[in-house]
Order: C-alpha cells, then structure tokens, then sequence
C-alpha cells in the first residue's frame, strides 16, 4: 500500500511541474503582448519596452522559465504589481474563505447528488427518474453567475432571509453560516446536477454487473443489495470524477464570489484582472495548479482506500 | 488456382456502391440514435432555431443593437420594446438576436478546432501506447481538472480579449477532455480482432487509425462535441460577465449580465432575458447531447 | 436410473418466457415441460439462442419483469414458484435452489472478501451470526478444496484464478445444502482440466449431500460425463428427453442427431493417420436452421496425403512480455510466453498447436506473424528469415502468412461493409484494381459459400459462422501460403464448427495450404491436424504425428490433458481417483531467469518429447 501512495505523490510531483510548465508556455507562446495590454495601446514603445524589463519578459524563454520555477519553489511568486506586497501573501490572506466554500459546497452536492442518483436509477425509466434526469440536466445548464442572480434576487433582496453583501469575517458560527448560505446552495446545487448524473450512470452500470445476479441468486433483499453490495462499487466512478468536477466548481466559485461579492481566490483573481497585476495572476497559476494537483491527489488515494484491486497494481 | 466464375452479374462499380451503403447506414444510425430518446429532437430544435435566428439576425431584429437613445432608457418590457431597454438606450431584443452570433461562433469555432486537435492526441496516444500515452494522458489528465474558466480567463488577461483570443482560451480549455474522450475508446478498439487483423494484412498505422478505428469512436466524440459547445457558451457568457469579453459594445450576452447585474436592483429584466437566452440554448445543447449519449452507450439503453 | 422416482424434486410444466423487444413479445422459451428426480443430474442442452439459460432464470424467478413475463407452472417439490411471493421466492433462492453461472471473472463481488460472500449466503437463509457462519463458511471451502483457505478466506476475488473462483461460487450455492443444483454452463470458459476438477467435485458433492442437479451445457462431451437424463432445446422449444444412454445410442429428433453427428468425439480416429472432414455437413445450411442428416451415410473417407516441401520453418522462437512494477514502473520479471519453439510446417499440412491458457500458443502464432516482437529466434518461409526483415519488406511476406482470428464477433470492422473489407487488402497490396478487384471479391465470397450479393451487407447482418468465412475470405484475398488459425472455431456453435472446418480442409486441398491451427479444442484438432505439438509454459513438450501424440502420449502434462477431455460417449466415463486441485501454472519468471534447455528426445518416427 505504502507504494501505491508513494507512486502517486511522485506521480503528483511530477504534473505538477508538467502542468505548469504548460501554462507558463501557453502564454508566451500565444501572440499578444501583456506589457501592451497592461498599459493599452495608446502608451509609447518606451514605456511597454521598460514595463516589460521590470516583468522580465524581455530576457530569453528559457531563462524566465528558470527563473519562474525556481521561483515556485523557493515560495518567491513575485510581488504584487498594484499592492507591492508578497503575492503569496496576498492569496494565503483568501484561501481560507475559498477553501471553506469550496468544501461545503462538495459537501452539500454530494450529499444531495449521490442519494438522489441512486434513487433515480433503481427507478429507472419510471417517473422519479425522468424528473431527476430533467433537473439535474436543467441544473447544470444554469452558469453559475445567473443562478447566483437569480438566487441573490429571490432570497436575499426580495425574502431578506439572507445578507446581499456577506463579510465572509463574521464572528459567531452563525453569522458565517449567514454568510455562507447562498453561496454553498448556489454552487452545491451545481454540483448536486453534476454528482446525481454520474451517480445515477455509476449505479446503472453496477446494477447491470453479473454478482448483483449472483447476489440475487443467494435470496438477499434488493435494499440490502443495494447497500451492501452495488453502492461502494459505484463510488469508485464517482470518486475519481469528482477530482474533475473540482475544476468546474472553482470556475464557479469565482463568478459566484463575485456576485456575493464574498472574499476569496476569485475576487482576488478578479482584481488583478481590472487591475492588469501581470504577477498577480501568475501567482494565482501556480495556486490554482497547486490546489488542482492536490485534489487530484487526494481522489486518488481515496479510491486505493475503495478499491481493493488497486493496491495490488 | 481454378475458381468458378461468378454466377450472379456484378452491380456496376463496387466501390462507390460501398461508399453509398456506408453513408446511408451512418445516416440511418444517426436517426435511430435521436429516435431513441425524443429529447434529443427537442433540444435540436431548440438549437436549430436558434441558430436561425442568429444568421437571419440582419432580418429580424427590430432595431440596431449599437443604437443609443437617450430618451429611452432603462426602460421594462413594452410594445414599443418588446424586451425593454439597457442602460443606454438600446433594445435588448435586438442586442439579444445579434449576441447569438457571438456566442454560436465563438461556441462553435473553439469545439470545432479543439475536436479536431484533441482527437487526433487522444487518438495517437491510445493507438500507440507505452509511455507516450502515461505522458500526454497524465498531463491531459490535470489539465483536465484545471478550472477551464481560470485558464481562459488567465489566457484572456494576458493576452486582451480579441474574438481570437476568446475562440483560443476556449479551444484550449477544451481540448484535454476530447483526447481523453478519444483515447478511452481508441484503445477498446484497437484490441479489436478486425484492428489485428489489419496489421496482419498489413495495413499500415495511419489506414488503421483514420480507416478503422476513427469511424468507430466517431459517435463518442459528436457526443461530446455538442455537450462541450453548451459548455464553450456557458464559459464564454462566464468570460464576458467577467468583463473579458468581447469588448463593448458589441453585444453579447454574457456582457449585457454584466450590465444588467449593475441595475439589478431596479431593472431586472436586463439581467433577465439575456440569462434566459443563455439557458436556453445551453439546456438545447445539453439535451441534444445527452439524449445522443444515451442512445450511444449500449449499457445505457433501456435493455434488460 | 431412466425415470424419476416418486415427487420430483422440480416439474416444469409448459413453462414459457416471453421479453419485451421495441413493444413487442417475443417468445424465447416456449412450453417446455420436465421433470427432475431426486438425486438426479439432467443436462439441458442447446445452442446459442435455444433458451436454456433462460429457463434456469425462469425458474429461480430471476427474470426482470418490466420486459419480462413468465407463463406455466414450476413446483418445487410440489410447491408452486410463480405463486410465492417475493419475499418467499427469496428464501428459496440461495436456500432451497442454489445457482452457478458461467463467468466466474466477473460473478463475484470485487469489493468484499470471498469468506464474507459464502457467509452472507449462510447468515441469510441459516439466520447464523456473523462467527458461526464464517466458521461454517471456513469448513465450505475445505469442502471445495480451496487450498490455503484460512488464509484466503479475508482475500478479494481478483487474486482468486477462474477455477478457484467457480469453487468459491460452488461454496455460496451449496451453503445452505439445496434441494436443487442449477449449474448455467459452468465449466465453459475454464481450461479442459480445470474443468475435469469442478466436474468431479460437483458430482462428489451431489452425493454428499444427495441433491438434484440442472446442468445447462452446449458440451455433449460434458453431458455424456455427468447426466442421468438429457433433455434437448432447440429454438426455445423442447425437441428431446432421454435417458443418457438411449440419446447418444439412437437420437430421435433430427436436431439431435445433427448436434451428435457434429460433435467431434476424441479417439474416432484412431489408428488412421490423415485428417478427416465432418460428416453431413451442408456449407449452405445457415445457423438456426435444420439440415437433413442421413445417419446412414458413411464416414468421408481419410484425406490423401498431399503434403508437399516444408515452408516454414521455426527455430528457437522466443517471445517475453516485461512485467512492470515497483515505483517507477521498472521491470521487476518477465512472462516467458514462448520460450525456444521449434518447429516445421509442409505445405498442405495442419499443425496444431495445443495447450492451457497461458501456455503461450496463442503468442506463438502472434510471434511468427510479427504482431508481437519475438525476443529471439528465427522465421524462415520459402527459405527468407521474417525476423531480418525491415518493416517495408515485411509487409511483402504479410501476404504470404494470414491469421484468422478468435472472435467472429470481433474480426470485422463494424462500418465496413463486408465487400470493402475483403477489397481492402488486394487494393492496399496492389494485386488489382476496380473492376477487377470486385470481381475477386465476389469470387472469394462465392468460394467460402456466400454470394456477391452479400458484398453490399454489413458484419452485424451475418452469423457467427458467416462472419468467421468473410474472415477466410478476406485472409485469401492475398493467396497466402500458410494460415494461422488462432482459435478460429472455438467461439462458434457446435454444428457450425463442422462447417468451417470443413471448409477449411477444402480449401487446404484445393490451394494446398498449410495451417497452424491453434486450439484448445482436442476432439477438433484430431480431425483437422496431420500434426500436433502440445505446448506448456511457454515450451513445446510433445510433437509429433497427430496419431502417435493423441494415442500414445508420452509426457505427463499431455496424458493429464488428454485424459480429461470430456468424450461425448456416456459408456466411456471416466473415473478419476483423487481429486487434483492443481492450478494452471503461468510462466511469469524473474529478471534474468534462464530456461533449463531439456532437450527433445525422439521416443517414435518424427514423435519428439521433452525430457524432464
């Protein structure tokens, strides 16, 4: 077992440098100019030719390449060009907020989504199924800044249940609850759509699988079949595809910070997007990467600890 | 060595008789898929008349998306303006209607490249193998889980928001999640008999990848092409909420949100209508999509 | 025992099942009717699509009844089973029927230890707690000879081989000691000897425990080695009952006598040294249909022997797949799939290649073709060593050496129409063009019993056998000289693979080609092969005449291989003292291991075992 986790950090190590060298290559490769874009297309060559020495983009690729991963690993990820402080400063300041978000909201849609999955496919075809299949299809239509509208509009300015503007610093668990409610039910019922879709598939295809035939052969009831027997074989999908769902879920979190207009990552990354912080946003690269490895990581251990034939690959 | 002659007359020339028989049961096949859950017609009609309204988008709009009026704006729905109008005086009707185009372009134009580009990795490195295919699946693998809207919209940032640009960020987001759609089935396929087969007759790798297995994983990546263009328009609305769209005033609708978002408080339907419209083609899309997937995968179907 | 005695332990009566199929009914067992006795094996036995399975399903109400509809009466020791209610029928599952299924890879649970699936059966039905029933569950698996089994008892099913699998299957139905064994082609997918192991212990534990067995086959072999009673089902109709020996001596129904005259019995040729093709078999009969059999007809005569100059020559043939483990996935041994094979082929001569999984001839017929790299070795055909060859001029020899693959199913691509598949290769090779390269085509489909008309067709539309044609077919197009045929008619049903091997010795004798023909199937391989080699671990261990190899072996494994060979002739059953619970050994080795090089010795003319 001690192999199989060590195989897979190195593994994470490894992409993990892969990945970011691929970022780093798109954007110097693709055509476009950041030092023009930074200061519009009405600056003089002198001022882009100096903005691009202080950015370091005029020296040799891969010399910034060097010195850009070097930089990632020394925890130097530059400083920001609007605050002048630390970026890293800067995203350690927010992450908590995001990571609290983007837990409770994983959380929220998968308790939703995998119990109403597996109800919609041992009810196949009949009407349970066909009105989870539509909603859940329906729910994953919405981007998520309209429904973030939409939700923001229907509780927090016309029922008032909910603050329009939340602080994300409240003190009491309460007001964080307060806080954190539209939000997490906003990107939770995202997810919940994406989760009961590959429940429900994963829970089809085990039902289809020869030792439910056999488990039905020994006389064992369909309840306890389902429990015992199909339920933690049609995780093992589940959970390696919530790694993926990760990325959509981040993705959501920024818009959905923005419309709650809730601290965290996203309203940082949008900051320093109005703000054209070029070092800000390679610094938020490398976290983002960071966070997607990590989950990946994590998914991928927990699914050695589902599946027993893994360990002995 | 003596064979019989043959006893039944030759019909004409075989070999566009093959081609014709090929094309009329992939046409047959495609029919059967969308019969085989009705939804699939729904939502292709939904995205067909959409898309008719988008390139007949000179014909029907009532007024000039770009042009202001200073007498009416921010005003709700009425005869005059069936969707009321935005902060400055133009018909959200009209910006509505010719949004489409962007959004259906970009949508289009990016899944189209990113299938053609995604595939042909996918199909390399599930037909060759080895430690080429651990290398680009693993990379595809975490570029897959990156968020697709921080990497378009770190793409975008860096680079100005272009209609190029956008069409690239979105292309290349999507990009990971068509070779893995492409390598899965690629590499069932090739431990088909029929794939043996032809390296045995001698065929070589390039006939056996486009000839043989291509036409077979073919449906998978249609599927997968229309699910992606509901999320290429999802991501780029996403991007123009942002403020990295294409640069005002051009219409778009993620943009008009974003305006809309501004007045939400008074004047709802700016934000309204144009996150309905979003909806409904991303919905159009995803039933198209999802109705072809499950006419595709056998295990899927209703059969006992 | 010819009719059972007193209450049967099971009477279907006019049982039939019907599936609902795009909105309409159709009937896949129709109004069958039996009885089984107390203590009593009855075989069912039938074809793909003669609705035997579903019978077994029918009865342990295992049928979904959204699509699904059962009709007629099944009792249980008197009991009615359509009547019970579910939870009743549930008790009855696991606890008065007990069922075994065919596919043992995937019948087990992958998520929960094998001691925990017999015991559930036991806590289910015998209302024991959790210890009882794993102690209990301990003492099944000694029953059914699982070696090692405390300790196994905690492990998952992948670590458990397709036989010990079954024996765990077997442990779970007999738990609970049934009334009624349903055994659902049980030993199909084993090896030969695996599968003389599962049939002993079941016979041995119907009579420890004196239950009834339904066993559902397509093997007459199998029937004629375990049944008291046969009952034969065609089409999803019942067309024969009998008492094992009165079927096989004087068959009534023309589709028994048509399975019995194709069913190849092993040692029917004995003392005659040339292959010899099946008897009334009609190249044009499809599958499904009733051909005329004339059991009056005589016997085709031997072939002549028409072999000509050796063609192709193996020499010290080695082929090894790295095994990768550890941290960076760095080769930790190798699988010795083919180690120093030799061997010559004539032309217009079959060889057969024999063996147990994993005994590396399936490898071997991949090497001599090149789609898996031997390791060392030489290939001469026509004198021209394949492996100095560069990928160019290989391609030119390809011509010469075809392959004819396992799965009918899967041979042909699935969009291809079945004309452009068979042109493909000519036009590639550039041996004829348009018109030309049509009319071969149809002259190819005309020659393996098909007509031009089928060109337009799609794979999906034929059968197993017809597909399995289209594949010679398409082999032909370059007018080979050698054909390796790599289990060709093991997939297809039993009075088919008369068809094609029929037509393969046609064809053999019309072109003089030569074949290697790779199987598991010993009763085929004597009619077809004037050769046989039986290959173990990678190793040729006996070679020789076809005649000397199957009458006389010499090595141990070929004895243990042949003897259990199940014959289709109940007086010749065999008992076999002792069970034996060897496993098939795979020839994984570590880094750098080394063959010991026992040499061939002649023990006969051109007969050659290996020593040691």
């Amino acid at each position: 077992m001690s192999g199989f986790v060590i195989r897979r950090l190195g593994f994470a190590v490894v992409t993990l440098f892969a990945v970011l060298t691929i970022v780093f290559f798109i954007v110097r490769i693709l055509p476009g100019d950041p030092a023009m874009v930074i200061l519009g297309d009405q600056a003089s060559m002198a001022a882009i030719e100096q903005l691009r020495a202080r950015l370091g983009l005029d020296r040799p690729i891969p010399v910034q390449y060097v010195e850009f991963m070097a930089g990632v690993l020394t925890g130097n990820w530059g400083v920001s060009m609007v605050s002048g402080r630390p970026v890293i400063a800067e995203i350690l300041k927010v992450l908590p907020a995001t990571l609290e978000l983007t837990f409770v909201s994983l959380l929220l849609g998968a308790a939703i989504g995998i119990p109403l999955g597996v109800w919609s496919a041992v009810r196949r075809n009949q009407l349970p199924d066909y009105v989870t299949r539509l909603a859940s299809l329906l729910g994953l239509s919405f981007p998520a800044f309209v429904s973030a509208v939409l939700l923001l509009l229907v509780f927090a300015i016309q029922l008032n249940w909910f603050p329009v503007i939340s602080s994300g610093q409240g003190t009491t668990l309460a007001a964080r609850m307060r806080d954190l409610a539209l939000p997490a039910i906003n990107l939770g019922l995202i997810m919940a759509a994406y989760i009961t879709r590959v429940s429900r598939s994963s829970m089809l295809e085990v039902l289809g699988q020869d030792y439910v035939r056999t488990a039905q052969a020994k006389g064992i009831a369909f309840a306890t079949i389902i429990w015992r027997h199909c339920l933690r074989n049609s995780m093992i999908p589940v959970v390696t595809v919530v790694g993926l769902y990760l990325g959509i879920l981040i993705g959501n979190s920024v818009l959905t910070e923005i419309v709650f207009n809730r601290p965290g990552l996203g309203k940082l990354i949008i900051g320093a997007l109005n703000q054209r912080d070029y070092t800000m946003l390679q610094g938020m690269m490398v976290i983002y990467t960071l966070i997607v490895v990590v989950v990946n990581l994590l998914t991928d251990l927990t699914y050695g600890l589902i599946d027993p034939r893994v360990k002995y690959k | 060595m003596s064979t019989p002659a043959p006893t039944h007359p030759l019909p004409g020339d075989l070999s566009r008789s093959y081609w014709r028989t090929s094309v009329a049961a992939a046409w047959s096949g495609l029919l059967s898929a969308f019969n085989a859950n009705k939804t699939s017609w729904v939502g292709l009609g939904l995205f067909v008349a959409v898309c008719l309204v988008a390139i007949l988008a000179p014909l029907i709009a009532p007024y000039d998306p770009l042009q202001q009026s200073i007498l009416y704006r921010l005003k709700p729905p009425s005869a005059q303006y069936w969707m009321g109008t935005d902060f400055y005086g133009r018909d959200i009707l009209s910006r509505l209607i010719w949004g489409a185009r962007i959004s259906l372009v970009i949508g289009l134009l990016a899944i189209a490249i990113a299938m053609v580009i995604g595939s042909a990795i996918g199909l390399i490195a599930g037909y060759y193998g080895g430690r080429l295919d651990i290398l680009i699946m693993q990379t595809m693998d975490v570029l897959l889980a990156f968020p697709s809207l921080i990497l378009g919209l770190i793409v975008v940032a860096m680079l100005g928001p272009s209609t190029t640009n956008i069409v690239i960020a979105i292309a290349l987001t999507a990009i990971p999640p068509f070779a893995r759609i492409a390598r899965a089935p690629t590499m069932v396929v090739k431990e088909r008999e029929f794939v043996e087969a032809g390296r045995s007759l001698g065929y070589s790798d390039l006939r056996l990848m486009l000839g043989h297995i291509l036409p077979n994983i073919l449906p998978e990546i249609l599927v997968m092409g229309s699910l992606w263009m509901a999320t290429a328009i999802r991501v780029e609305a996403s991007l123009a909420f942002i403020g990295l769209g294409v640069s005002p005033p051009t219409a778009t609708w993620g943009g008009m949100i974003r305006e809309g978002f501004e007045n939400i408080l008074d004047s709802f339907w700016l934000a309204l209508f144009p996150s309905l419209a979003i909806l409904v083609v991303v919905f159009a899309l995803n039933l198209l999509g999802d109705g072809l997937r499950d006419a595709i995968d056998p295990k899927l179907r209703g059969e006992s | 025992m010819s009719a059972p005695v007193g209450t049967p332990v099971l009477r279907v009566s006019n049982l039939s099942t019907s599936f609902r199929v795009g909105g309409v009914w159709k009937t896949v067992v129709d109004d069958v009717s039996f009885d089984i006795g107390a203590r009593e094996t009855v075989a069912v036995v039938g074809e793909s699509g003669s609705g035997k399975s579903v019978t077994a399903l029918s009865i342990m109400r295992l049928v979904p009844t959204a699509n699904g509809r059962i009709q007629g009466g099944i009792a249980l020791e008197g009991r009615n089973l359509p009547d019970l209610s579910e939870e009743a029928m549930r008790d009855v599952r696991g606890g008065e029927i007990g069922m075994i299924f065919q596919e043992p890879m995937t019948s087990l649970n992958p998520v929960l230890t094998v001691g925990f699936q017999v015991s559930e059966a036991l806590r289910r039905h015998r209302g024991m707690s959790a210890a009882d029933a794993d102690r209990e569950a301990l003492r099944l698996f000694d029953l059914v000879r699982i070696p090692d089994a405390a300790r196994r008892f905690t492990e998952f099913p992948h670590t458990f081989s397709g036989g010990m699998r079954q024996r765990v299957m077997i442990a779970i139905s007999l738990a609970c000691r049934p009334k009624l064994l349903i055994a659902d082609e049980p030993t199909t997918a084993l090896d030969v000897t695996i599968q003389a192991q599962i049939l002993e212990l079941i016979r041995e534990l119907q009579a420890e425990i004196g239950m009834s067995v339904m066993f559902i086959t397509h093997d007459m072999g199998v029937v004629a080695e375990i049944a008291d009673r046969v009952v034969v089902m065609w089409r999803g109709k019942k067309v024969e009952e009998a008492p094992i020996a009165r079927l096989f001596a004087s068959p009534e129904h023309p589709y028994t006598r048509q399975l019995l005259t194709a069913v190849p019995k092993l040692g029917s040729l004995r003392g005659h040294a040339m292959p010899r093709r099946f008897p009334n078999v009609d190249l044009k009969r499809s599958e499904g249909e009733l051909g005329i059999v004339d059991t009056t007809a005589p016997e085709p005569a031997d072939e002549p022997d028409r072999r000509g100059a050796a063609i192709l020559q193996v020499d010290g043939l080695s082929t090894r797949f790295a095994v990768r483990g550890g941290l960076l996935g760095r080769p930790v041994g190798n699988i010795h799939a083919v180690e120093n094979v030799s061997f010559e082929l004539r032309a217009g001569e079959t060889l057969a290649l024999v063996g147990e999984s994993g005994c590396g001839k399936s490898t071997t017929g991949r090497s001599i073709l090149r789609l898996v790299e031997p390791a060392a070795g030489s290939i001469r055909l026509d004198g021209q060593d394949l492996m100095t060859l560069d990928k160019a001029s290989l391609r030119g020899v390809r011509r010469r050496l075809q392959m004819i693959f396992q799965d009918p199913y899967g041979s042909l691509n699935p969009r291809k129409t079945v004309g452009a598949a068979i042109r493909e290769p000519i036009v590639v090779h550039g041996l004829a063009e348009g018109a030309a390269a049509d009319r071969l085509v149809s002259e190819l489909l005309e020659r393996v019993g098909l007509g031009p008309e089928h060109a337009l067709r799609f794979p999906h539309e034929f059968s197993g056998g017809q597909r399995q044609r289209i594949c010679i077919a398409r082999s032909l197009a370059l007018r080979p000289a050698v054909l390796v045929a790599d289990e060709s008619v093991s997939a297809l049903d039993v009075s088919i693979k008369a068809q094609v091997i029929n037509l393969m010795m046609e064809l053999q004798a019309e072109m003089g080609l030569a074949y290697l023909f790779i199987s598991h199937d010993i009763a085929v391989v004597e009619r077809i092969s004037h050769r046989v080699a039986v290959m173990y671990l990678g190793e040729i261990v006996e070679i020789g005449p076809r005649a000397a190899v199957l009458d006389d072996p010499r090595h141990p494994y070929t004895q243990r291989l042949i003897s259990a060979v199940p014959v289709p002739d109940p007086g010749l059953r065999k008992v076999r003292g002792g069970l034996m619970t060897e496993e098939i050994k795979s020839p994984v080795r570590p880094l750098g291991w080394e063959p010991s090089q026992a040499p061939l010795v002649q023990v006969g003319p051109e007969h050659f075992v290996r020593q040691g």
